[in-house]
């Protein structure tokens, strides 16, 4: 077990030395300087040159690279070619937004998802069909359109919740809850078709399976052969997959916190590509990556408490 | 603009499909609605799109300003944008770059991620863990982010980005494709074309690529509808063709800032891209084969079988001392051929009645119709099942719950499977006493203990504490047959207890069995196709074909003096010979198959693989009493009986004649009987 | 562990090499350190073939005789020992040297269901051997027809698809892609395991026709004593790696001189319930362990757990074979051996 611990957090250093490095080299490989972005397109070349000169670029990049790494082992992403601010700092602001509205766009659609799914594996026939082709439309739709339609009539239609913008919990926690309502339902669309398919074929391969008709034969009653037996075995995949989700979302939330105005990681991404702000872009991509690895460290340990079969080996 | 997890593989059959469907017309999957249109519907959006420009009423960039945000009309079928451009012209422009980047996506990722699969899947564990651990590192990489900071970088170059994207998601690909190609090389055809010296690389080519076509066109399908979705992102976002040139992100990006005055703008576009992405996604799902839809749990048809029990209940006086009797039992698929017809027998109190012949003679679906449990799409259809004087027939599943467990309980073939992998021991004995017995938990557990006792677990609390992965299966069966004796039952019905077993625990189990029976009055219903375990420990036996008893008497009776040509055939067939007995040149042979439920001949099922077959056995005749209490379903059996004919071996050479096996076991049209739809049931 | 010259000294022509000669095998899976703590899969098993024989290994699961026929095939490299077809080693030799310096030895496996490929007609299937051989096409696909025609199937069934076939019919399919070759030795793995009792019995007489009319050797992988008795001249009885007792299959059958050997007769049920029930109380009589009870030691014998008649001896030193009676026995106490 001790020896399974530290293999996992070696894979987690590993993968964030990984996208590190990733990211260094693609700044590297690149044309553009920091120096060019910083002073913007009016600056001449001896200029660009001198400010790169100022901010260590012409240094050998493995010097770049462990500087780096010494100032992310305390914390200290670097500052933003653009406003000067201090990266971390601001990644702090965002991370919460949109962990949160990752995080409860997961657990609607593991709700959502795990009823419809089983539903329609318990009852067959036509409801089945229903609900599953359903869910095999929901998943194709792309969620910035989704987004737009929700708009349109949950906040334009109905008025029942703000179209954009981000509340503060702590000035309005009713606001802030509508305010992200939209985004979460949106996301969850998609999110919750994933997991209702995934959570219907793992309950119909339950069903399935030989110790169910074991229980059959012992006149087990049928709420508990479903909904204690075939559920748990059905967990171990829904549960891989709501993982799966948690990053995807966590990771992809740019397009909903562009549609809707969320101040979250995304839209610090989005706007450090399309500036070029290359310390933003790197601290971004670190982020996000000890966020997926956190949450992968995790899902192992849940998997494990759900499987005897990893538990005792 | 969430990177959607690819659909478990194992969901997929590998097993590529049977050329036989294969070769006849329309390619299976597009015999579905879903997968007719997701074809039709990306082949249409191909062509159309690449061809627009030949075709489209107008310029991308024409700007009609009198009809800006226009409806659709005439002259503008899909309506016009806020400055009086044509939608259709500009969707269908705009497809080409998203339609084919996307298929950028998937070459990359499989370009990568399917021969590192097939590498690691060949090359063993050490090559196997390494390239895992480095596509586990990949996987983690939050891949939408990275793709911003490519665009940072380099550009808005999308057909780059998506190839770097099929990089990252390469990663995704060889976890999926790596599971399907190991399961695919413990094929033994592989080992086979190996043997052979056939080279790794055909091998792989010839053997091994073409089983995982489905997986690969199932998760290309799926791949390119979320690399759709992911280009038409980066346009939302502004990472797309530049304005004037359109895009689907951003014709979408502009629908939304008009969503106020002008929401019909959001619906061509978007409606466009959705049927483009569940087109994909539909193919994928015909291509698997996927029926998403499970079957309604089927209805026991009970009034008809109960208007069967009853026309025949009284036709023969009750056996007083049987506690179970079967009486001219049917069991059919719902809507077709039956699968068992007439099967009678009676079980007294203490004994042990074997049903035994070959597989796909019925003797599973007739111990399985004692307890109601017939697969979906089965049922009794007629006759009656007599316990302790109870029609069992006509119950409804809720009144059968209440027998099953407490008055007869089942044990199967496979013991490792039979029990809950995700549950202890303990709890899986513990649930059923507390709810059969009504006792507390301490008391459960204790009676437990005592079970495990019973069924020769000497350290009874370690097992208690065990899961099922972690027992032998010999162990596994002891703990089967303890939760059986859970509920105290009066009769057992074991489904081929020993098969799945080693001969030493099989000998150990029969033993434990036959103590059970010894100290508890326990009834006991064995299926087995070894006559060998029938001989050990039936007291009964009903030797099944096709369907039917054709034999049935004490065991002593039909097995030393077997009177049906098939049992004596199965007798001959058997190379265990006893002690003192010279083993065979050659053994007795049935030639050809069981024929398959629906195939039935009208009159002794077996004449056409029998030696004694003759024209009046084509014809229906009724069971006669034989062995005492039993009977026998042969209208020849006492001509072969005073002539005292043995079902005799081939002769040596007989086997090999050209047409010797070919007369006896004409080859099918359509595939064998384990390939018919009713496989499952038949099993 | 070197057996007896006399082990697998069949009676054949004397000067000629035997079939097939397996010298001291040891397989170990994996590598590493915990691969090199565990006990190997095979361990120092030794035996020959000669030519036209057919030699019964039997075991239960675990034992390692699908190990062996592996090794044997080139499928998993051997960790020390040798392998010698007809005098030549072929124990590094990889698949593709085979193809033209073994290709005297072929294999039928169990499952006729995965044994052949389902996208491929069953004409494809048994030509893909020759054109390795460099046999011509037409003249490839004339083999294989008269291959189908001695295994008792059409020579026209080439161009059909192996789900159009039944299980028995399959296995025969996949004898004749063995015998296409023309091989001396073939190595048959549970050919039969996966079939029902009439369709076994058609392929163990066709296969007991064979080797009488081509005089091939077998090597019968088999978990079940009966079917060995029927097809084997010799048998080697193998437990936990090990070889427990070897010789003429009448003589272990019938009159074992290994304990393990006796559990594994006495436990094999026959049809006739009079003599079952005696059978039954000699086995109970023995007093067989439990299988799958403790880990044997590394150093005794690794049937001590489950032997009735174990000492302190069987715990420190593992038996050598002996030849008791005529029976090679791995067994300190072979002489107490009850009779059956």
């Amino acid at each position: 077990m001790l020896g399974y611990v530290a293999r996992r957090l070696a894979m987690a250093v590993g993968t964030i030395l990984a996208a590190v490095v990733i990211s260094f080299l693609l700044v590297h490989v690149s044309d553009s300087t920091p120096g060019a972005v910083r002073l913007g397109p009016g600056a001449t070349a001896e200029q660009i040159a001198a400010e790169n000169e100022a901010l260590g670029w012409n240094r050998p990049l493995v010097v770049q690279f462990f500087d780096y790494l010494g100032d992310l082992v305390q914390g200290d992403l670097g500052t933003s070619l653009i406003d000067g601010r201090s990266i971390g700092a601001d990644l702090a602001d965002r991370v919460p937004v949109t962990a949160s509205i990752a995080l409860f766009a997961t657990i609607l659609s593991g709700v959502v998802g795990v009823l419809v799914g089983v539903t329609a594996a318990v009852r067959g026939g036509r409801v089945s069909r229903f609900l599953m082709t359903g869910s095999g439309i929901a998943l194709s739709l792309p969620a910035f359109w989704v987004g737009v339609l929700l708009v349109y009539v949950l906040a334009i239609q109905t008025g029942l919740f703000p179209a954009t913008g981000y509340v503060e919990f702590a000035t309005d926690p009713f606001g802030w809850f509508t305010s992200l309502a939209i985004p979460i339902i949106t996301l969850t669309v998609g999110g919750a078709a994933i997991i209702a398919r995934t959570a219907n074929a793992g309950m119909r391969e339950a069903l399935a399976q030989e110790h169910i008709r074991t229980l059959r034969a012992m006149g087990t009653p049928e709420w508990r052969i479903r909904y204690v037996h075939a559920l748990r075995f059905a967990s171990l995949p829904v549960v891989s997959v709501l993982g799966i989700q948690f990053i995807a979302l966590f990771g992809g939330s740019v397009i909903i916190e562009n549609l809707f105005a969320l101040p979250g990681l995304g839209q610090a991404g989005q706007s450090a590509a399309a500036s070029s702000d290359i310390p933003a872009l790197i601290g971004v991509v670190v982020v996000a990556t000890v966020v997926v690895v956190i949450t992968n460290l995790l899902l192992d340990l849940l998997v494990a408490a759900l499987d005897p079969k990893v538990r005792t080996t | 603009m969430s990177v959607l997890p690819l659909d478990a593989a194992d969901e997929v059959a590998t097993e590529p499909v049977p050329p036989a469907q294969r070769r006849r017309g329309l390619p299976y999957f597009l015999r579905t609605p879903g997968g007719i249109f997701g074809a039709a519907w990306l082949t249409f959006m191909l062509v159309a799109s690449l061809t627009a420009a030949l075709w489209r009423p107008y310029e991308v960039a024409e700007q009609d300003l009198a009809n800006r945000l226009a409806l659709p009309s005439a002259e503008h079928w899909l309506g016009t944008d806020p400055l009086g451009r044509d939608l259709l012209s500009r969707i269908f422009s705009a497809g080409a770059e998203p339609l084919l980047a996307a298929a950028v996506t998937v070459v990359v990722a499989f370009g990568i991620g399917l021969p590192l699969a097939l590498i690691a899947a060949e090359r063993g564990r050490r090559v196997e863990r390494t390239v895992s651990r480095v596509t586990e590192v990949f996987l983690a990489l939050p891949a939408t982010i990275l793709l911003l900071a490519v665009i940072g970088v380099i550009g808005v170059r999308t057909f780059v980005i998506m190839a770097i994207l099929g990089v990252l998601i390469s990663a995704a690909v060889y976890r999926v494709m790596l599971g399907v190609a190991q399961s695919v090389r413990q094929r033994l055809y592989v080992d086979a074309a190996r043997v052979n010296g056939l080279g790794s690389i055909r091998v792989n080519l010839v053997h091994v690529l073409p089983s995982m076509a489905t997986v690969v066109a199932v998760q290309a399908a799926q791949l390119y509808g979320i690399g759709l979705l992911i280009v038409a992102g980066l346009a939302f976002l502004g990472f797309g063709p530049a304005e004037p040139a359109p895009s689907w992100g951003f014709m979408i990006q502009d629908a939304s800032s008009y969503v106020f005055n002008a929401p019909w703008l959001l619906v061509p576009t978007g409606l466009v891209l959705a049927l483009t992405v569940v087109a994909a996604n539909e193919l994928a799902d015909a291509i698997a084969g996927k029926t998403s839809i499970a079957r309604a749990p089927s209805r026991r048809k009970r009034p008809l079988a109960r208007a069967v029990a009853a026309a025949k209940a009284d036709a023969r006086p009750a056996d007083p001392r049987a506690i179970l009797e079967v009486r001219d039992l049917d069991v059919s698929v719902d809507d077709g051929p039956a699968l068992v017809t007439g099967v009678t027998f009676s079980l007294q109190p203490g004994r042990v009645l074997g049903l035994v012949g070959e597989s796909g003679c019925g003797k599973t679906m007739t111990a399985r119709s004692l307890m109601g449990l017939l697969p979906d799409g089965v049922s009794v259809s007629g006759g009656s099942i007599l316990w302790q004087g109870r029609e069992l027939v006509s119950l409804s599943d809720k009144e059968l719950n209440a027998v099953r467990g407490r008055e007869i309980a089942m044990i199967s073939q496979e013991p490792m499977v039979a029990l809950d992998p995700m549950f202890s021991v303990a709890y899986q004995l513990v649930q059923p006493l507390r709810r059969i017995r009504g006792v507390g938990k301490a008391e459960a557990r204790r009676i437990a203990a005592e079970l495990l006792r019973q069924v020769g677990i000497v350290d009874a609390q370690r097992v208690l504490k065990s899961y099922p992965h972690q027992l032998s299966g010999g162990m596994a069966q002891r703990v089967a047959i303890a939760l059986a004796l859970t509920g105290q039952p009066k009769l057992l019905i074991a489904d081929e207890p020993t098969t799945a077993l080693d001969v030493t625990v099989q000998a150990e189990i029969l033993s434990l069995l036959r103590a059970l029976v010894r100290d508890t009055g326990l009834s006991v219903v064995i299926v087995s196709h070894d006559l060998g375990v029938v001989a050990d420990i039936c007291d009964d036996v009903a030797v099944m074909y096709a369907g039917q008893v054709v034999e049935s008497g004490t065991a002593g009776r039909v097995l030393d003096d077997p009177t049906h040509p098939y049992t004596m055939a199965l007798l001959g067939a058997n190379p265990h010979v006893p002690d003192g007995e010279p083993v065979p040149l050659r053994l007795a042979s049935i030639p050809g198959t069981v024929p398959s439920p629906g195939s039935w001949p009208s009159g002794c099922r077996f004449a056409s693989r029998c030696q004694f077959a003759q024209e009046r056995c084509t014809t229906p005749f009724p069971a006669l009493p034989a062995h005492g209490d039993g009977s026998v379903l042969c209208i020849r059996v006492d001509e072969i009986h005073d002539a005292g004919i043995r079902w005799g071996a081939e002769h040596v050479g007989d086997e090999i004649a050209p047409d010797a096996g070919v007369a006896a076991e004409p080859i099918a049209d359509e595939p064998a009987v384990e390939a018919v739809p009713t496989a499952g049931v038949i099993r | 562990m070197t057996a007896p010259a006399d082990t697998a000294a069949p009676a054949h022509a004397p000067g000629l090499p035997p079939a097939l000669e397996i010298r001291d095998l040891v397989v170990r899976y994996g590598k590493g350190r915990k691969a090199r703590q565990a006990p190997p899969a095979i361990d120092g098993v030794s035996f020959d073939i000669a030519p036209g024989e057919t030699v019964g290994l039997v075991g239960e699961s675990g034992s390692g005789k699908s190990t062996i026929g592996k090794a044997v095939l080139g499928l998993q490299p051997p960790t020390a020992g040798t392998v010698k077809l007809h005098g030549q080693d072929i124990t590094t030799m990889s698949l593709k040297q085979r193809k033209t310096s073994a290709a005297d030895l072929r294999v039928v496996f169990q499952d006729p269901y995965s044994s052949l490929n389902p996208a491929r007609t069953i004409g494809q299937t048994l030509v893909e051997p020759l054109r390795l051989m460099g046999v011509g096409t037409a003249q490839a696909m004339q083999k294989a027809r008269a291959g189908l025609e001695s295994v008792g199937l059409p020579g026209d069934a080439v161009d059909r698809y192996p789900s159009q076939f039944s299980g028995g019919q399959r296995q025969r399919i996949a004898i004749a892609r063995a015998l296409v070759c023309d091989p001396k030795v073939l190595v048959l793995d549970e050919p039969v395991s996966a079939l029902d009792l009439s369709t076994q019995a058609q392929v163990l007489n066709l296969l007991a026709d064979l080797r009488d009319q081509h005089g091939l050797a077998f090597l019968f992988i088999a978990h079940d004593l009966g079917v060995v008795r029927f097809l084997a001249q010799r048998v080697v009885v193998l437990y936990r790696g090990q070889i427990m007792e070897s010789g003429p299959v009448e003589s272990v059958t019938q009159a074992p001189r290994h304990p393990y050997s006796v559990a594994l007769t006495a436990a094999a049920p026959v049809p006739r319930p009079a003599e079952q029930a005696a059978r039954r109380a000699a086995r109970e009589a023995l007093g067989v362990g439990t299988a799958g009870a403790a880990q044997p030691s590394a150093t005794g014998c690794p049937f001590v757990p489950r032997c009735p008649l174990a000492t302190e001896i069987c715990l420190e030193q593992r038996p050598p074979l002996r030849l008791v009676d005529d029976n090679l026995t791995a067994c300190h106490h072979a002489e107490r051996v009850p009779a059956l």
